[in-house]
């Protein structure tokens, strides 16, 4: 029997019927890594880019002072790694799985070759360029003008607006993601985060209990809104 | 006989899963389970849409995945609830 391959969840393959989906997805080499393995280092002159099948992938650098920047946090169906696909061949960031992760390598020689035989996936690749373009302007602004709670509260936001479910407002954070790498986020503390989300859990805008970590998204997107983010809505 | 087959990673969450599923498959006659880790076959992953681990796969279908707090116990639960 013939086997249709699911990578359904991928939003680069959004609009392929599953036999299209069958085609191009036998062809991708599939490769797992461990908890706090590296995909890739900065520096690395880079040739793939990479889709999520499972886990969660943080990408980051660490500065001249040694502390690491979180650059951004990627989920199943995300793709990352592809900033070489202009004219900046080398890794800025270092990718590494924070659980379990298992990807779909592209190099851009099958990139391109798919991008010819679907051209929706191209159409699908410039959305989602403008998607984290937004959230990148919304992340910058939120870090450039606002005070530490909604510093942290812009980058909840942006995880919101990317993972949210349809169902309902409440969206979870991955597990995978400790308070310390959304101080390494929000250039803040990690007693300063820990702070805020007591704050935030007690007025009902987060909640969950430990390591469960729920984000309202209407309510952050109000507070936001009130306090001047409205240009980015 | 219902083969299932246990999806894992490394994490805890992952092993509690299966220490739970174990004690539950040894429990019941008609159930065969099989844990596999995704890092010996993570092309499985792909195949059958796996995007979150631990994952019970029967048939090459999906019936759970992802947090195993949301779905290991209420299984546990239903199947050995006491009849009233």
């Amino acid at each position: 029997m013939e086997e249709i391959w699911n990578l359904r969840n991928a939003h680069l393959f959004k609009g392929l019927s599953p036999t299209q989906m069958d085609d191009v997805v036998k062809s991708i080499p599939v490769k797992s890594f461990r908890k706090n393995k590296y995909i890739f280092m900065a520096g690395d002159d880079a040739d793939a880019l990479y889709i999520i099948q499972v886990g969660t992938v943080k990408v980051a650098y660490v500065d001249l002072s040694g502390e690491e920047k979180i650059l951004d946090i990627f989920q199943a169906g995300d793709i990352f790694g592809y900033l070489f696909l202009g004219k900046y061949r080398q890794r800025i960031g270092n990718a590494q799985a924070l659980g379990d992760v298992v990807l779909c390598r592209l190099t851009e020689v099958d990139f391109i070759n798919l991008i010819q035989r679907f051209p929706q996936i191209a159409l699908n690749f410039i959305r989602q360029q403008a998607d984290e373009y937004r959230e990148t302007v919304a992340r910058m602004h939120a870090l450039m003008s606002m005070d530490a709670r909604h510093r942290l509260l812009g980058t909840l936001l942006t995880l919101a607006r990317r993972y949210c479910c349809d169902e309902g407002d409440w969206f979870a954070l991955p597990e995978t993601l400790t308070q310390e790498d959304m101080a390494k986020m929000t250039g803040l503390n990690r007693s300063t985060v820990s702070l805020l989300i007591n704050e935030l859990r007690r007025e009902n805008v987060l909640g969950g209990t430990g390591r469960e970590l729920l984000v309202n998204k209407a309510r952050v997107e109000a507070i936001m809104t009130a306090k001047g983010s409205e240009i980015l809505e | 006989m219902t083969h299932l087959t246990l999806y894992l990673g490394d994490s805890e969450a992952d092993s509690t899963a299966k220490d739970l599923l174990e004690a539950w498959s040894e429990q019941m006659p008609t159930i065969s389970l099989e844990c596999r880790s995704i890092h010996a076959d993570p092309v499985v992953a792909v195949r059958l849409g796996i995007t979150q681990l631990p994952a019970l796969v029967q048939e090459d279908e999906i019936i759970v995945q992802g947090a195993p707090q949301a779905w290991v116990l209420p299984l546990l639960n239903r199947v050995f609830a006491q009849p009233d």
